[in-house]
């Protein structure tokens, strides 16, 4: 029994096989990673999300939890070209996007020739973004944000897909420049990354101590990627799940003068909520985790599961909730019990 | 409209019948029995006429109307349907998507693909289950209105009638001498909790049951004090000889245990899919919780919720199997206490130093074995742990089996820790309960001890009692001639409601009527004109003069109290400042006049912080 008109069949039934592939490829690309990473279901998701739905991802978590392992064990599995950045207080944004240099050709006339930077790859990892300069860091997230270098008066196209893994350290804090908020919205999802349990200690000890180590071949490439991509973006959404990612921003935000209701942790604790830029990674990284589970359109569960890796970055306390320890996260929860969706 | 639509719409209907019936009994019934109450008591006091019953039904016909008014959106019907069945909204975003126009064919396929998909769901699912008839549980509500209403079924009819007392017979026989009865109604809170344990049906609700009925007898006065304390004594004594059984018949620290246990049942109530399961431990109800944490009938929403909370009291216990305790270091002390001990000391006689030998090792042996009994019930913790991990963790067919061995596994010691905590309460309410007996005032006198040395006190300070014993009370003398610098016609009137003092009846000066006693006088008195008279014009150099007044420790209890607060009290066992400030505590609650619930947050604060 079909609801949709006669002449849509055809393209319903290509429709239905695109999205089984394309859910068949997600599935492979995150089984071949695990076949690395042990645990971290959530933040391989998170990987995966930024990678299909074209945004960056800043992964935080203390070191040696596999972050670094994860980005390039995820280019491999996608056949993407990879560079690593370590970021350090004295990198300059020339070492990140390249420079001009002079070069003799073998008629000894010199020109200067651009030497590309190591950011013209398709995955990036920039380790410990936190510890370069801010005007460094600014090289960086500018091209994240345009997709483009300039240098030498030049603009330069960035390979398509390009995809950003930032990481920082939560614990070592001195000598480091935290990024600011207007930089740090410019990540689609902030992923924390957990301790491991103790079962999963037990198979990381397991895999990593012995001789043979485990390999992962590419199951995806570029072409496929874009084509991923744009699919996404083509999924559905129902207006009232719009209206509820809508309701979610504005529930981030403390109420102008108290006028509207709003959960008493973002009256008590938030100066700031999420920008328009937090709805659009929200719907975007819920259009992803429904077809990861599954589904052909977002409701309100996709919203949930990912609302806090999309906002947590991107909703800044007032002096009382830092001064309270509020974890920004609680306040995400409360948004979440206190909005529920329309159902009129 | 599609078929989904249609569905949906016949759907509402049955959810608008459902809404009806769930709001007439859950707000119009109890609504119904509160006035049914009113008005009944009303017509047998004879205020109103019987037609006035017929109110009742208004409640009933305002809430039908209500439920019929509202309007209800297919959405909110398609959402109830997700919910019911764990479709993460799928039908309602396929009636939402079915009416979606967009001009990109890609989007437009997908949205009836998804709009095919929810007719499909919608088809073959019952979807009246979604909304099932009849109108739910009774709550506390109708219970409040049933109860309201036999209240008032009991209303005399017409006006109560005023019935004298009978006139004592003029020779009664006389009644043999009856034992006053104490007043305990400070020990409400007491009672309650006593009540909570006699609920259950263990030994311990045996032994509250006892001590409940004691505490009744001497209110009634049918037991004197004395008697009560005694009593009371073997009560406690048969709750402590409890205790040890259980302890021995425990291999685990059972103290341990139930915190472990506390911890892990807070961590599931924590999340709503998992309280029935955090309600049956509590409970220490193995069965219960077997079947709370494994229901068929739950949606995979509920069991993800379920598996997070699951690894929430995982958490938990490991946190409890990490708690310290100082067992390790007193049994290190007692070791070295131990190995001094088998020193015999200079002067020492022989039997002294057995003694004191054999109560070090007897020591050492003890904390051997809590020693032993903590690390038991720390294993039987990780092992709780490992059950409740693997529970969070595992899927498909063997998800049931190892939800219910952690069910049951954690029901057992849940068990063990219920009873040893029922047991310590108890205990700690028989020490209550001696408090309160040995501090109740006798019923019908207002006042008690405290009442009565505060109100002497009082007397005292007003000066209404002197205790001049030979000065002349109430007498009034005329004093011609001068007084100090007063004027000479002063008059002085002394009305005996002075302090012990040196004042001189004799007067001063050429009295006429210098009074006649020889002894001190009753009181300083005052005059009905100004005793001091007018200002000397003397020229006198006048300077102040400030003197601070000495902080700290004092005379009063409370003055050493406060002192030793501010100082510390590292000096005093904790057991003993305890003891100290509880009794401070009492004494004012006896003393002052306190709304009883503030008395009751006092003990309650008392309770929580009481030595163990």
């Amino acid at each position: 029994m079909s609801t949709a008109p006669a002449d849509t069949t055809a393209s319903t039934d290509d429709a239905r096989r695109a999205l089984a592939e394309l859910r068949d490829d997600l599935r492979r690309l995150v089984d071949e990673i695990q076949r690395v990473i042990v645990g971290q279901d959530e933040v391989i998701a998170g990987v995966v999300t930024c990678l299909v739905a074209g945004g960056h991802g800043l992964l935080e978590g203390v070191p040696g939890l596999g972050k670094t392992l994860l980005v390039r064990t995820l280019a491999e599995a996608v056949r993407l070209s990879f560079a690593r950045i370590q970021f350090t207080p004295d990198l300059m944004p020339a070492d990140i996007v390249g420079t001009q240099v002079l070069v003799t050709d073998e008629a000894d006339r010199r020109a200067l020739t651009y030497q590309p930077g190591p950011i013209f790859a398709n995955i990036v990892l920039a380790d410990e973004v936190n510890r370069a300069t801010p005007k460094t860091q600014s090289a960086l997230l500018e091209a994240m944000a345009e997709g483009t270098v300039t240098a030498g008066g030049e603009t330069r196209p960035l390979p398509d897909p390009f995809l950003v893994l930032a990481t920082q350290n939560p614990l070592e804090m001195e000598g480091t420049y935290p990024l600011p908020e207007a930089q740090l919205d410019r990540f689609l999802l902030h992923i924390q990354v957990p301790f491991p349990g103790e079962d999963d200690l037990v198979a990381i000890l397991d895999r990593t101590t012995g001789e043979a180590a485990a390999t992962v071949r590419p199951v995806l490439d570029a072409d496929r990627i874009r084509a991923m991509r744009s699919w996404i973006r083509s999924l559905p959404v129902a207006p009232s799940v719009t209206r509820y990612v809508a309701r979610l921003l504005r529930n981030t935000h403390p109420s102008p003068g108290g006028r509207e209701p709003r959960p008493p942790m973002v009256e008590r604790y938030v100066r700031f909520g999420a920008s328009p830029r937090g709805a659009q990674a929200l719907l975007l990284a819920a259009r992803v985790h429904c077809v990861l589970d599954g589904r052909l359109s977002p409701g309100a569960d996709d919203v949930k599961a990912v609302a806090h890796g999309a906002l947590r970055h991107r909703i800044i306390l007032n002096f009382e909730g830092e001064a309270e320890g509020i974890a920004v996260d609680a306040c995400i929860d409360e948004i979440l019990d206190h909005v529920a969706m329309d159902d009129s | 409209m599609t078929d989904l639509e249609r569905r949906l719409r016949r759907l509402r209907r049955r959810a608008r019948l459902v809404r009806l019936l769930r709001t007439v009994h859950g707000i119009g019934l109890p609504a119904a029995l509160a006035v049914a109450a009113l008005a009944l008591a009303a017509v047998r006091a004879g205020a109103v006429s019987w037609w006035v019953l017929a109110a009742a039904a208004l409640p009933v016909l305002a809430a039908a109307g209500w439920a019929l008014a509202r309007p209800l959106p297919l959405a909110a019907v398609a959402s109830a349907v997700d919910r019911r069945f764990g479709l993460h909204d799928r039908v309602r975003i396929g009636l939402e998507l079915a009416r979606i126009d967009t001009d990109d064919p890609r989007r437009r396929a997908l949205a009836a693909l998804a709009a095919d998909e929810a007719a499909s769901l919608a088809a073959s699912l019952p979807l009246h289950e979604a909304y099932p008839l009849g109108p739910g549980a009774p709550g506390w509500l109708h219970g409040a209105g049933l109860a309201a209403l036999v209240v008032a079924a009991l209303v005399p009819i017409g006006a109560p009638a005023e019935t004298d007392a009978p006139a004592p017979a003029p020779h009664a026989p006389s009644r043999p001498p009856q034992v006053i009865a104490l007043d305990l109604s400070a020990a409400g809170p007491l009672r309650d909790e006593l009540r909570e344990i006699a609920r259950g049906e263990d030994e311990a609700a045996a032994l509250a049951s006892k001590l409940l009925a004691l505490l009744d007898a001497l209110e009634r006065g049918e037991l004197d004090r004395k008697a009560a304390l005694a009593d009371l004594d073997a009560l406690a004594r048969a709750i402590d000889a409890a205790l040890s059984d259980l302890e021995a018949r425990t291999e685990e620290d059972p103290a341990l245990l139930a915190e472990g246990i506390r911890r892990m049942t807070e961590a599931l109530d924590a999340h709503e899919a998992a309280r029935p399961l955090a309600e049956a431990l509590a409970r220490g109800d193995e069965a219960a919780a077997e079947r709370a944490a494994f229901d068929p009938a739950h949606g995979p929403e509920d069991d993800r919720a379920l598996a997070r909370a699951l690894a929430d009291a995982a958490r938990a216990l490991a946190e409890a199997q990490k708690a310290r305790s100082d067992t390790g270091a007193k049994l290190a002390e007692a070791e070295r206490r131990l190995r001094r001990a088998r020193k015999k000391r200079p002067n020492e006689s022989k039997e002294a130093h057995e003694r004191r030998l054999a109560r070090a090792k007897r020591r050492v042996e003890a904390l051997r074995r809590q020693k032993a009994r903590e690390d038991a019930a720390r294993r039987r913790l990780a092992s709780l742990r490992r059950d409740a991990a693997r529970a969070a963790r595992s899927r498909g067919a063997r998800r049931p089996a190892d939800r219910r061995t952690m069910a049951r596994n954690a029901g057992g010691a849940a068990r063990t820790a219920r009873r040893y905590r029922r047991l310590s309460q108890l205990g700690r309410d028989a020490e209550d309960a001696a408090t309160f007996i040995r501090r109740a005032p006798k019923k019908g006198s207002r006042k008690g001890r405290h009442d009565r040395r505060r109100m002497r006190f009082e007397r005292r300070a007003r000066g209404k009692r002197g205790k001049g014993r030979k000065g002349r009370p109430k007498s009034t003398f005329l004093v011609e001639g001068d007084v100090g610098d007063g004027p000479p016609d002063a008059i002085l009137e002394e009305d005996g409601g002075g302090q012990d003092g040196d004042g001189d009846p004799r007067g001063d000066g050429g009295g006429t009527e210098p009074g006649d006693g020889t002894e001190p006088g009753d009181g300083i008195g005052h005059g009905s004109t100004d005793p001091l008279g007018e200002a000397t014009h003397r020229a006198v150099s006048l300077r102040d003069e400030h003197a601070t007044p000495r902080e700290g420790r004092g005379a009063t209890r409370a003055e050493v109290i406060a002192t030793s607060s501010q100082e510390g009290f590292a000096s005093a066992p904790y057991r003993k400042v305890y003891r100290d400030y509880h009794a401070f505590a009492q004494t004012a609650l006896d003393g002052e006049r306190i709304p009883e619930p503030k008395k009751r947050i006092v003990h309650r604060y008392f309770h929580l912080v009481r030595p163990r």
